[in-house]
């Protein structure tokens, strides 16, 4: 083979290829001149969409054809090679991608392919992160998306199917990476024996906290919830090590919880972190996680933004360490799309955009200062977070420049990058140069986004206009409305799947109908109590025909003077009346039903309303029933004071024994032994020491090491905030203040 | 500079050590093979096998290492191909060999450059555009196109840090470059190059300065009389090169007196000199010391810092930019969108946008009131006259002559102005004698130093008509007798116009004979004035065929309200300010007006955002209705408009907008959510005897929200009560106000009982958006019988006998908690029909509170007769329920009752 490929033959023929092909190309420029459109109406989108749909087939053929079944395709040697594992890793990442441009028949091929495999059980080292994402991830939306292809779903679909179970049996295999004294992962792991001997203990912080969307969905589906669980406690665990001004670093210890790369940052490292707060409080209706999420926001904001980018700063100050951009940190902008902060998720997305405009690419890093790509990082391996911005930015505001933008990045790849089989890393930015290596997120994300951003009908973009009815073993379920979660690696998943085998039992909830109208009456009985009492007022100063009602008692009488009297203080306005109203009914009733009344008043109330009312209250003074609301307040300042408080670093459980996983036991004992015994031993070691999932989950549920969030309840966190009125004019790259800028 | 690493020697490194093993390989297997056999003893052979052996494994192993350690194959840097045709007008350097360019550029008199990257999308738009403006201007620019982002290249090396691409630059023979930074498309940049070829407006009578007062936005005046190396004139001329840079449509009119005699006619002692004469004022550059100041920088510095107008023309880079910061803080904004075609001389939607600004800001106390009052006149007759002016049929008429009679078209156009202008001003001045807009000007303007000497408040009092010239010149009479003057005196000016026209052509005619045959010689004046004249038409016939001129439509009829120094009377002034409509339609479209569906293209709006309302003018654009609209705006006469997205935008892409995909795969299995719109929203939220559910959401709606909502209405529809599910897209569609929601998604329910709007219910925010949770919202607006049934009906549907439980005792309890409410209010209350309403209800609720405490888990079902009891009891309290609501509303805030 080598000596076919280095044949001079070989090379003629290489070069007449490649000299075809340049021709063609060239062929391909002047055929159509206007080759790059700035204003693009829907066929010249749909040219674009077609064009990325040619572009992921060239490469997802060329593998097939001479890389399957390795790991990635090598697309200047035309041959595969193995990287993350042996699992045709480049498959199983594809898989949606079929589904989303429609190609069905490919799909259900390649998953008969896939489903030969019974499990994952193979002696290789893989990497706890990469794995859950590109491999569960993949699997988990393959398995959500099946019934979109037409294929033969087996019974109790979507909580059961054959793919399900691969997933599932590679989660499986990663959960004893868990198995650690903080609950956060070991990053490598042999998928037959746990945790290797002697592996390191220190993790990204992206690879603790990358978990929740798949291992979320797995547990929801499969009922599970070891590995929701498990994942989340990786985060609280997290989140419970940031630094006192509450930034995370890059890597840490997962036995003793120390930072060992103590540089914060949104980038390589931690990215993901961030994303799966955001989107796994979307996902899985967790307040508590955009909480934290937000509360990382303002520090980053606080210490890492300058000028719209980010730098990287010391976890423990905050001061800038390195002021770089890398090419990762472009998922950014689209995450802030998702909390609905589009205005300045542009004016990030246009700083990121003209790096793209300045070398065709975004180096891996490029330093702000000097205005470079960095010459030891100068390299573009294909990768998506720049175009998954756009495309959600586009989603969000339709913003035309975004289309520009995307249309930039396909003609610079289209360019440069590609091969005649496959598209390459580009090696150096600045000159174009290639390497030979095709990622396999080429085709899972990049392409997918960049044909997610052309094709606006597409059903993943679905505003929630229709949605699909399933018959489930629980009942009927409502699947397909859109608002699809997409995980790190770009494997969409319905939320909506989750509940049909989680929450989606009886059809609706009817205790939570019961309690919501509780509230809600509560609500309409005080509206209708201000207008009883409102034409009460009317007539006690109209004191025209007053005799009717004897029955009020005197204090009674004493509260609706003084709701006049206030009435005539303050503004008319109905809300304050409302309150006034609201207090005295209190005491007038509350008594009636009972204590658990009371409870519902309590919750009743919204948060404005209750400000009203402790503002009543502390001006009158009349009632003091009031305690109830006020006692509640400090009780949650004291819960989240513990969590803020609680940071130690490193942390105290050090004196604890570190050797949990019982592995680490006889680590010091088997180096002493040479090498072929210690193979021989490990192996005969590892079977008896996997990890017992269950009990570790135990374990994590008995220790409670990490308190609650207090925002575990607070759904109003997940809502979205309107953008401003001006903001309406801002289009096309315009912005309406400079405030935002510092440096 | 860069590594182009050549990797075919890499390969070539690496293939020859494969090789040279391989075939030593097969070399040595071979012959061990022949020793083997010639050999037969056996310890021979063994040793020799193990040799084999060892070395096979070396040999193997060697390879191994070889494969594993050569370096990760690397190709080469693309290599530099054509970027343009090769029978292109442009000269195409795409190797980038930057000195054999500027060799080239540097003969030539004009060039315009483009540097670009062949892989980057804009380069390869900019390569048509540019081509399109070669095309035309390729007998008078040179157009070169340098790949300067080719590694290794010359122009690489040099220019290193291109930040973004492409790179446009203009290079005169006397200039270092102007970097062009318009909008990069082929009108403006012809537009921009016509601009250097003819930097500079000589003015050698008053009556110039007038005509171009009358056009531009701003002049910037430099006396610079002729001396023996001209450098005053030399510096003033790179300022007006150079100003291009920034000023890229042309909106400061750079002219330059060389007269000394003029210039002191002026007003100027001191020359060199500079003036920059704004809508509202006069600036004098003052310098403080002449030979030092007189300097590019300085005096460009100085002319960009003055310059103001009226009308703010925002020009959208399309790149981050700040355009619309400064109109951000809190004052109103009026934006006309318009197409501002950067070829045509004057724009007339525009300058009407223009007087009628000036006009509004032009108030009384202001000591340049006098200046800006004429200014607008002078503006306005400009306006009028260039609005009559129809250039394609010239162009046309002017094929069809002989070249000999083509002499008096010398570029019909400027003669035309000049001469009507002059024609008018004479006129004019004539009937109003001394207060001619010559003296004025000069009295008062033009000498800054003095004062205007007297009133000259009606000045220009017979210029009105001209506004309805255009009007009487079309074919029909109008009856009023008014109209009948106006139409003579429009008519006597045509006619004026005309014998001067004609004048003119007799007067050519005559010079003529004297002259010698042109046709032999290309630069008689005769050839150079048709080649001008030809050179005019093809930019007019490129400029309509991008978009016709347009002008605003006729006043017909009434009276123009004038708006004299309304700005002055509130302190909520407006911002004018205009945008090109044809290449920024999206900021219309954005706003939700169909700009491509408008007549010429052209619509304003007022952003107010203070009370964050937006106004759109719905009469046509014209000096009336323009005038009433910020009139009215500023009395807040208007009605707010609701913004909706354009479905028909082009450009513009949404989900389901080819519809007909969808309605193909409707079936059983699907459930639909209807998409509103803010036309859509009020009829369906009226539809009668039907529940609406909707769901404000920013942008796409959440999964979970849509769940939640087609959950509730399945229930509810399922218990029997007519429910439909929406949702509205709240970024793009504006709602009443008292819809409108702060976070999103935010769910409303509208009841059936058709009083729509102010019944609906807004979903506790710190609630989870569930299934439930909007089922308790919409069940809230049944009204307790019908709610009591739903749940009860919800209760039969429950299946584990635990929850049925619940579900009672909830029932129970929720009866309980109304018999509680409605007694209360009934001891509350002093309202004596009032009261007999709530009694009757507590009867009924007693009876129904009776047969719910009957009730039993196993009595749910259709027969029972306990049940049907209860029902029945339900159905007899719903009949009384509703309270009539007039008891309290007369003095109370409105608000429903009928819980």
């Amino acid at each position: 083979m080598f000596y076919y490929y280095s044949s001079p033959l070989y090379r003629s023929i290489t070069k007449m290829y490649r000299a075809l092909l340049i021709s063609f190309l060239i062929l391909g420029l002047h055929c159509d001149n206007c080759l790059s459109i700035r204003e693009y109406s829907k066929e010249d989108v749909l040219k674009l969409r077609e064009e990325v749909r040619e572009m992921f087939q060239h490469a997802y053929d060329s593998y097939l054809r001479y890389a399957y079944p390795y790991d990635e395709l090598r697309p200047l040697s035309c041959d595969g090679v193995d990287t993350w594992g042996s699992y045709s890793l480049t498959l199983i990442d594809a898989l949606d991608m079929l589904v989303i441009m429609g190609n069905y028949t490919e799909f259900n091929r390649v998953v008969d392919i896939v489903l030969e495999k019974q499990n994952f059980d193979t002696d290789i080292n893989v990497s706890v992160f990469e794995t859950n994402i590109r491999i569960i991830g993949g699997l988990l939306s393959a398995h959500l998306l099946s019934n979109k292809s037409g294929m033969k779903l087996e019974p109790g679909w979507p909580c059961n199917g054959p793919l399900l179970r691969l997933a599932e049996d590679v989660a499986h295999r990663l959960i004893a990476a868990f198995d650690t004294t903080t609950g956060m992962p070991y990053g490598t792991i042999n998928l037959r024996s746990g945790v290797p001997p002697g592996e390191t203990s220190i993790t990204c912080t992206a690879g603790v906290g990358t978990f929740i969307i798949e291992f979320g969905t797995l547990s929801r589906l499969t009922g599970d919830p070891l590995y929701e669980e498990v994942a989340l406690n990786a985060l609280k665990a997290l989140y419970h090590h940031r630094s006192p001004i509450g930034l995370v670093g890059n890597h840490i210890d997962v036995m003793t919880g120390r930072w060992t790369a103590q540089d914060a940052g949104i980038g390589g490292g931690v990215d993901s972190y961030f994303e799966y707060l955001v989107k796994g409080a979307i996902l899985l209706e967790r307040p508590e996680l955009m909480s934290m999420f937000n509360e990382a926001r303002t520090v980053i904001d606080k210490y890492l933004k300058k000028d719209d980018w980010y730098v990287w700063a010391t976890m423990l100050k905050g001061h800038v360490t390195l002021p770089v951009f890398q090419s990762l940190e472009s998922y950014w902008p689209g995450l802030l799309s998702l909390i609905g902060e589009s205005d300045t998720a542009m004016r990030i997305l246009h700083n990121y955009h003209s790096v793209w405009k300045q070398y065709g690419f975004t180096p891996e890093v490029y330093n702000l200062g000097t205005g470079e790509a960095s010459s030891s990082r100068e390299s573009y391996p294909l990768r998506p977070e720049l175009i998954e911005s756009i495309m959600y930015l586009y989603r969000e505001t339709r913003d035309p420049i975004l289309l520009q933008m995307g249309e930039d990045i396909l003609r610079s790849i289209q360019h440069s990058a590609r091969t005649p089989c496959g598209y390459a890393t580009i090696k150096d930015v600045r000159d174009h140069r290639k390497e030979d290596r095709m990622e396999s997120f080429f085709l899972a994300e990049t392409t997918k986004y960049l044909y997610l951003l052309f094709d606006p009908d597409n059903f993943i973009h679905n505003p929630g206009v229709h949605g699909t009815v399933i018959n489930t073993p629980n009942g009927e379920c409502i699947v397909d409305m859109g608002g699809y979660v997409f995980n790190t690696e770009a494997h969409p998943i319905d939320p909506l799947m989750l509940y049909c085998c989680h929450e989606a039992r009886q059809g609706i909830n009817i205790s939570e109908v019961h309690r919501i109208s509780q509230i809600l009456d509560e609500e309409d009985n005080i509206q209708f109590m201000t207008m009883i009492d409102a034409s009460m007022n009317r007539n006690i100063t109209n004191t025209t025909e007053k005799e009717t009602d004897s029955e009020t008692t005197t204090s009674f009488k004493v509260n609706t003077t003084t709701t006049t009297t206030n009435e005539i203080r303050d503004f008319p306005k109905a809300e304050q009346s409302q309150v006034s109203i609201k207090t005295e009914t209190r005491t007038g009733y509350v008594n009636i039903d009972g204590t658990e009344r009371e409870k519902t008043k309590n919750e009743s109330l919204g948060d404005i309303l209750k400000d009203h009312i402790s503002n009543y209250y502390n001006n009158t003074t009349i009632n003091d029933s009031n305690k109830e609301t006020i006692t509640e307040e400090p009780s949650t300042q004291t819960v989240s004071k513990v969590a803020v408080d609680d940071i130690i670093i490193p942390q105290k459980t050090e004196s604890d024994t570190l050797q949990l996983p019982s592995t680490t036991k006889a680590k010091e004992v088997i180096k002493i032994l040479p090498k072929v015994l210690q193979d021989y031993i490990n192996n005969d070691y590892r079977a008896k020491s996997t990890c017992e999932p269950q009990r570790m989950l135990e374990r994590i549920r008995n220790e409670k090491r990490y308190p609650e969030h207090p925002d575990i309840n607070k759904y109003r966190i997940l809502l979205t905030a309107a953008p401003s009125f001006m903001q309406r004019v801002c289009i096309a790259g315009e912005f309406l203040n400079r405030k935002h800028v510092e440096l | 500079m860069f590594p182009t690493a050549d990797t075919e020697d890499i390969s070539r490194v690496t293939s020859l050590k494969r090789k040279s093993s391989f075939s030593s390989n097969e070399r040595d297997s071979t012959e061990s093979s022949q020793v083997a056999k010639q050999n037969n003893n056996r310890e021979l052979t063994f040793n020799m096998l193990i040799k084999e052996v060892v070395f096979c494994i070396a040999l193997v192993l060697t390879t191994y290492g070889a494969l594993h350690n050569t370096p990760a194959k690397i190709s080469k840097v693309p290599r530099a191909v054509r970027f343009f045709y090769s029978d292109s007008v442009v000269a195409d350097w795409y190797k980038g060999q930057l000195s054999n360019a500027l060799a080239t550029i540097n003969t030539e008199d004009l060039s315009f450059v483009m540097y670009y990257a062949p892989w980057d999308a804009e380069s390869q738009y900019v390569r048509g555009e540019f081509e399109k403006a070669a095309h035309i201007l390729r007998d008078r620019v040179h157009f070169s196109a340098i790949n300067c982002w080719n590694p290794g290249s010359e122009c690489r090396l040099q220019h290193n840090k291109i930040p973004s691409w492409p790179i446009l630059m203009a290079y005169t023979v006397t200039s270092r470059g102007v970097l062009y930074k318009g909008p990069r498309n082929a009108e403006s940049m012809v537009n921009f190059l016509e601009m250097l070829m003819r930097p500079l407006e000589k003015i050698s009578n008053t009556e110039d300065l007038v005509n171009l007062l009358s056009i531009c936005d701003a002049v910037a005046l430099g006396f610079t009389p002729l001396t023996d190396t001209s450098r005053y004139y030399n510096i003033w001329y790179n300022v007006a090169l150079k100003s291009r840079e920034f000023d890229t449509v042309g909106e400061i009119c750079f002219a330059t007196v060389t007269s000394k005699e003029l210039a002191m006619d002026l007003g100027v002692e001191r020359v060199p000199n500079l003036r920059l004469m704004l809508w509202n004022d006069t600036k004098e550059y003052k310098p403080e010391d002449s030979n030092q100041s007189w300097n590019e920088t300085f005096i460009m510095h100085w002319v960009l810092q003055n310059f103001a107008q009226p009308v703010a023309r925002i020009i959208p880079m399309w790149q981050k930019s700040y355009s619309f910061e400064r109109f951000a803080d809190g004052q109103p904004m009026l934006i006309l969108f318009t197409p501002l075609n950067p070829l045509y001389e004057q724009l007339p939607s525009y300058a009407l946008l223009r007087e009628v600004a000036m006009e509004y800001y032009n108030c009384k106390n202001n000591e340049s009131n006098q200046w800006t009052a004429e200014l607008i006149k002078l503006q306005q007759v400009q306006r009028l006259l260039y609005q009559q002016k129809n250039f394609l049929k010239f162009c046309q008429e002017y094929k069809f002559k002989k070249p000999v009679k083509k002499v008096n078209a010398l570029s019909k156009r400027d003669v035309f102005i000049s001469q009507n202008n002059k024609y008018l001003w004479n006129n004019l001045t004539q009937k109003t004698q001394k207060s001619g807009i010559f003296n004025f000007l000069i009295n008062h303007a033009l000498v800054t130093s003095k004062e205007a000497d007297g009133p000259n408040d009606n000045l220009w009092p017979k210029l009105g008509f001209l506004d309805q010239c255009g009007m009487s010149t079309a074919k029909s009479l109008p009856a009023e007798k008014s109209f009948y003057e106006n139409y003579e005196k429009c008519q006597s000016i045509e006619d004026q116009l005309r014998e001067e026209k004609e004048n003119a052509e007799m007067d050519e005619q005559d010079v003529e004979t004297t002259m010698l045959p042109f046709e032999d010689d290309p630069l008689s004046a005769e050839n150079l004035i048709q080649d001008n004249v030809k050179h005019f038409c093809q930019l007019m016939k490129f400029a309509n065929k991008l978009s016709p001129p347009v002008s605003p439509s006729r006043v017909t009829s009434g009276n123009i309200t004038h708006i004299h120094g309304l700005a002055c009377k509130t302190n909520n002034t407006l911002y004018m300010t205009a945008i090109d409509s044809v290449r920024n339609y999206h900021f219309a479209e954005a706003l939700g007006i169909n700009i491509k569906n408008k007549k010429d293209m052209t619509a304003v709006v007022i952003l107010d955002s203070k009370y964050e309302s937006q106004y759109v003018m719905s009469e046509e654009y014209s000096a009336k209705s323009l005038r009433e609209f910020i009139y009215n705006f500023t009395h807040k006469n208007l009605k707010r408009t609701l913004r909706t997205y354009v479905e028909n935008a082009k450009y513009t892409h949404f989900f389901g907008s080819n519809k007909n995909t969808h309605i193909n795969e409707k079936n059983e299995s699907m459930v639909q959510i209807l998409d509103l719109t803010t036309r859509t929203f009020k009829k369906v939220i009226r539809t009668p005897g039907t529940v609406t559910l909707v769901a404000v959401c920013g942008g796409g709606c959440g999964a979970l929200t849509s769940r939640a909502l087609v959950h509730a209405g399945r229930v509810l529809s399922a218990c029997g009560v007519r429910v439909q599910c929406a949702r509205i897209d709240a970024l793009r569609h504006d709602l009443p106000w008292h819809y409108t929601a702060h976070a999103y998604p935010t769910i409303l329910v509208f009841p059936a009982n058709g009083g729509g709007e102010a019944e609906s219910r807004a979903f506790p925010g710190a609630e989870r958006v569930s299934g439930g949770a909007v089922l308790a919202l919409a069940l809230r607006s049944l009204g307790a019988p019908r709610q009591l049934r739903v749940r009860l009906a919800l209760c039969q549907q429950a299946q584990m006998i635990d929850e049925k439980k619940a579900c009672l005792k909830d029932i129970r309890e929720h009866i309980n908690s109304v018999i509680d409410r409605n007694l209360k209010y009934w001891r509350r209350t002093d309202v004596v029909d009032l009261k007999a309403a709530l009694l009757m209800r507590l009867k009924h609720l007693h009876q129904v509170s009776l047969y719910m405490n009957l009730l039993h888990i196993t009595d749910l079902n259709d027969n029972n007769q306990l049940q049907q009891l209860l029902l029945r009891s339900l159905n007899n309290m719903s009949k009384i329920w509703d309270i009539d609501e007039s008891i309290l509303r007369k003095s109370v805030i409105p608000s429903p009752i009928n819980r």
